[in-house]
This record gives C-alpha cells, sequence and structure tokens, in this order.
C-alpha cells in the first residue's frame, strides 16, 4: 500500500511535466451515430467550455478563454470538490465542426495518462444522421518500465475508452431527444 | 558556422549532383505500423502498397540495407530486432533484442546493425545478414534516434531524459563525448559530409545543429509543437522536421537557420524520409495512419497514402 502511494504521488508530480514516458503512444478511437443533423450535435457538443452540460461525472467546468486556441478549462469530476482534470485548447474549427484538446493535469486515478491529446469531431452523413468521433494519443501513467497494474497501457486505454464510450452514448441521448 | 554550413551544403549537393541515387522506379518505402503490427511496403512510383507483412508486436524502428538487400525493423513490446527480404518481402530472421528496441540503423559496408534499447540503456549491435549480436555500448537514459556518420566510424544516440547525445566511436565502443542538445532529444539525422548532426528535440520545440568536428552543440532553430524526426535535403540545403502535435512539417533553410515553411500534413507526424532526386518528402503519420507525399521543392502536399494503424517509420525507411 505504502509503495503504491509513493508511486501514486511521484506520478502525480509527472503529470503536468511529462518528462519521461513509455516508448509507445497509445490510441483510442470511438465514434457513435447519433438521429440528429450534424448542426443540432456540434450545438449541444461544440462550445469547448460547457463539457459539463453533456459528459457523464462532469459536475463543473471552469473555463477561461471561450473557443479561442490556448482557452482553458477544468473540470471538477463525479462530485463538488472531487477529482479534477485541466485541458488546453489546441484546435479549433466551427466549420468543420471538430476540435483538439489537450490534458495539460490529470487526475491519475480516473484517467492514468501522461502527454494526452484528443479529437472531438462531428460529420454529417448526409441522411439526417451524423457521426461523432472522439480520439486521442496519449502515454500510460507511469513513465518507466514495469509500470503498476492501475498505470500500465492496458489501464491508461480501458479508463479513456470507458470515458469516450459513456460520453458518445450521452451526446446519442440528449441530441435525439 | 555559416561559413561551414554554406561548405557542407555545396560539397552534399555535388554528391547529390553526382551520386548514384539508384533510379526511382523501384523505390519502396517500408513503414512501420506500431497498432497493427505490420509493415506496409509501398512502390513510391505508383503509391501502391507492395505488401502488408506481420510483424512481432508494436514495431516503431526502421532501417534499410540495399547492399544486402535487407530491412530491420524493431518490436517495442515485442522485444525484438527483425530482418526483412526486400525481393521476396518476407521476414527471414529475428532475434532478442533486449527489453525495448527502438530507433535502428544499418552500416551496409561493415554489415553491422545498431539498435537503441530504450528501457536497457544500451545500443545494441548485430550482424545484419545473421542478426548474431556483437555486443553492446553503454548509452544515456532512455536511448531512442540513432544515426551513422558517413563512415560509419561514430554512432550518434539521443539520450532522450538525459537531454544529450552520444558520439560513440564504433571501433572500440567507447563514448567520444555526451554533447548537450535541448529538451528531450529524439530523432537525429547527420548531414551527408559528417561534420553536422541535426537533433530533434521534443519538448523544446527546436532542433539543435551540432558540429560533429567541434563536438559541440552550435546552433539551434525554432521548429513547431514535439518535433520527432528529420530528413535532410541535400539540393536545397534544407531540414524537414516533423512537428506530432500540431500536425505539420517545418521547413528550415539550414544556411540562415530559421524555418521558411509549416506545412499541414496528417495528424501526429512522426517518421520522415525524401528521395532526393524524385524530390519527394514522405511523412508516416501516426494518428492518420498515412502517409503524406511533399514536393521538396514546392513544398505543397501532392497527395496521401494509406498505410496502416499507427504508423510511425522511425528511421531511415525508403529502399532508393
Amino acid at each position: 500500500m505504502t509503495r503504491s502511494l509513493l508511486v501514486f504521488l511521484a506520478c502525480l508530480l509527472y503529470v503536468g511535466q511529462s518528462f519521461a514516458h513509455g516508448p509507445s503512444r497509445l490510441k483510442v478511437e470511438e465514434s457513435i451515430v447519433v438521429k440528429a443533423p450534424a448542426a443540432k450535435v456540434w450545438a449541444l457538443i461544440g462550445d469547448f467550455c460547457t463539457i459539463d452540460k453533456w459528459a457523464p461525472g462532469v459536475v463543473k467546468s471552469d473555463c477561461q478563454g471561450g473557443n479561442e486556441v490556448g482557452a482553458t478549462r477544468v473540470l471538477t469530476i463525479k462530485e463538488a470538490g472531487g477529482p479534477q482534470i485541466a485541458e488546453e485548447l489546441q484546435k479549433y474549427d466551427a466549420t468543420e465542426m471538430t476540435y483538439k484538446y489537450k490534458i495539460t493535469k490529470t487526475a491519475m486515478e480516473l484517467l492514468p495518462v501522461t502527454t494526452y491529446a484528443a479529437f472531438l469531431s462531428v460529420k454529417d452523413n448526409g441522411d439526417g444522421s451524423s457521426t461523432v468521433t472522439w480520439r486521442s494519443g496519449f502515454y500510460r501513467g507511469h513513465p518507466n518500465n514495469n509500470p503498476p497494474a492501475d498505470q500500465n497501457d492496458e489501464a491508461a486505454t480501458k479508463a479513456v475508452t470507458g470515458s469516450y464510450q459513456a460520453g458518445l452514448a450521452r451526446i446519442k441521448e440528449l441530441a435525439e431527444k | 558556422m555559416k561559413h561551414g554550413v554554406a561548405v557542407t551544403l555545396l560539397w552534399a549537393w555535388s554528391i547529390a549532383a553526382n551520386c548514384a541515387y539508384a533510379a526511382d522506379e523501384n523505390a519502396l518505402a517500408f513503414i512501420t505500423n506500431q497498432g497493427a503490427d505490420t509493415v506496409s511496403v509501398v512502390a513510391l512510383a505508383t503509391g501502391e502498397t507492395s505488401k502488408t507483412i506481420a510483424l512481432s508486436e508494436d514495431p516503431a524502428g526502421i532501417a534499410v540495407d540495399p547492399r544486402r538487400r535487407l530491412a530491420f525493423v524493431t518490436s517495442t513490446k515485442g522485444h525484438q530486432l527483425s530482418s526483412i527480404d526486400i525481393d521476396t518481402l518476407a521476414v527471414v530472421n529475428h532475434v532478442d533484442a533486449g527489453i525495448t528496441p527502438l530507433g535502428v540503423t544499418v552500416d551496409s559496408r561493415s554489415g553491422r546493425v545498431y539498435v537503441a534499447d530504450w528501457d536497457g540503456g544500451v545500443v545494441r549491435v548485430f550482424d545484419a545478414m545473421t542478426l548474431t549480436p556483437r555486443g553492446e555500448y553503454k548509452t544515456g537514459a532512455t536511448p531512442c534516434g540513432v544515426a551513422l556518420t558517413p563512415d560509419g566510424g561514430r554512432l550518434l544516440v539521443a539520450n532522450r531524459d538525459d537531454n544529450d547525445i552520444g558520439v560513440i566511436d564504433t571501433v572500440n565502443g567507447m563514448t567520444e563525448a555526451r554533447i548537450p542538445v535541448g529538451k528531450a532529444p529524439y530523432g537525429i539525422t547527420v548531414s551527408p559530409n559528417g561534420h553536422y548532426a541535426f537533433v530533434a528535440n521534443v519538448q523544446s520545440d527546436e532542433v539543435t545543429i551540432v558540429d560533429l568536428e567541434a563536438l559541440q552543440p552550435s546552433a539551434t532553430i525554432a521548429v513547431g509543437d514535439m518535433p520527432y524526426a528529420s530528413v535532410f535535403d541535400p539540393v536545397r540545403g534544407r531540414l524537414f522536421v516533423t512537428n506530432q502535435s500540431d500536425s505539420t512539417v517545418s521547413v528550415l533553410d539550414l544556411v540562415d537557420q530559421h524555418e521558411i515553411a509549416r506545412i499541414p500534413v496528417g495528424e501526429y507526424p512522426e517518421g520522415i524520409d525524401m528521395q532526393v532526386e524524385a524530390r519527394r518528402v514522405y511523412v508516416a503519420n501516426w494518428m492518420s495512419n498515412d502517409l503524406t507525399v511533399i514536393n521538396a521543392d514546392t513544398l505543397e502536399v501532392e497527395r496521401s497514402i494509406a498505410t496502416g494503424d499507427g504508423s510511425r517509420a522511425f528511421g531511415r525507411f525508403i529502399l532508393h
């Protein structure tokens, strides 16, 4: 228990800095078809700040900068005073209905990743439906060889995949109302 | 320094003009697809994929030996170095290559393959024909990119977490120098006359030009977000550098030592190589799973070629 606590604390220190990482960047891509036109979906999810309107588990989003490159949001997860994840907007294209952001500070117990950047996009399918795609590249939470089970590649991939699937399902539910 | 670079470029240009760059119609690109555990072999004259070869887990690094007609691939999770016969496009040999084999380069004259072991803190040496282990050189922390001087006499290795490059004498295995560069050095390219090395520094968003005669850094040039690797164009004296995080390629004028263009390519560009005579630069894009083809003179993107999941192609991946 002490060792894993020390590893956990050590990794919190790594988080904002990402000096070291495993050699393999990991990729997750999830998408969902929504029975609603792209414009309607984008109206729901296209604002970088208001992710708390649709992402499960995000109870609060403290943001600055609107949809300008460099804008930031700090997400409080699960409950008031809960763990936080800080993110920064890197690209934003309202015409293409896509934005790219990176995590600047993660909550390692929820999302054990480093050097994480993600794209969220909506594409019209031309038949009244649209496809929402969420994908990212990241490294596992533990930088060196022989990572503990809760910070290895599998743990990172599972956490990211789970959050995308839950988020996309909720987008579909809300947009199809 | 500028005079030295200009002399290098004149020399390099004369080499390029007279050199036997083999007929481009048979040129192939060997693209490692980390996510798919394959290598895509692309015929560059047509853009067609000749074959998709299954490899040991997480293939990343690539080097090509035109003399022995072999391509070498490192598998970071499979812990192997594999060799591919270029004529049959079959894997003909493999060997355990340490903990996390990553960067790889081959000396066609001496028949030696050098592999950086990221978690092992060494470069391992193998015989190119048989893959028999021939020894190892101690490196700094998390060695990744490797490159040889043209005479094969020195191996350069990027020690990522030490923020320096090691210069290793390949005859006696001794480290001649550890030269500080930027933060998190990754890919290394050596100029054709062996006078300069160009090092991409992932976390300081710059390329360091290292003077290999003085064994010192001589200049830095700012590039885009998280540079990975580079390729030198001897005809125009330029360096093309992949910027992973902003999905662009920086074009650097090496005489004036500044960026002259930034070209949007696929997502998460990583490995980069070029056909000097055919005037094409090829970029492997890890997120978009394709190759971006750039005209080296007009700097325009000509097309994209679909490859496999997680294309990295870290190293010199073109058989000319």
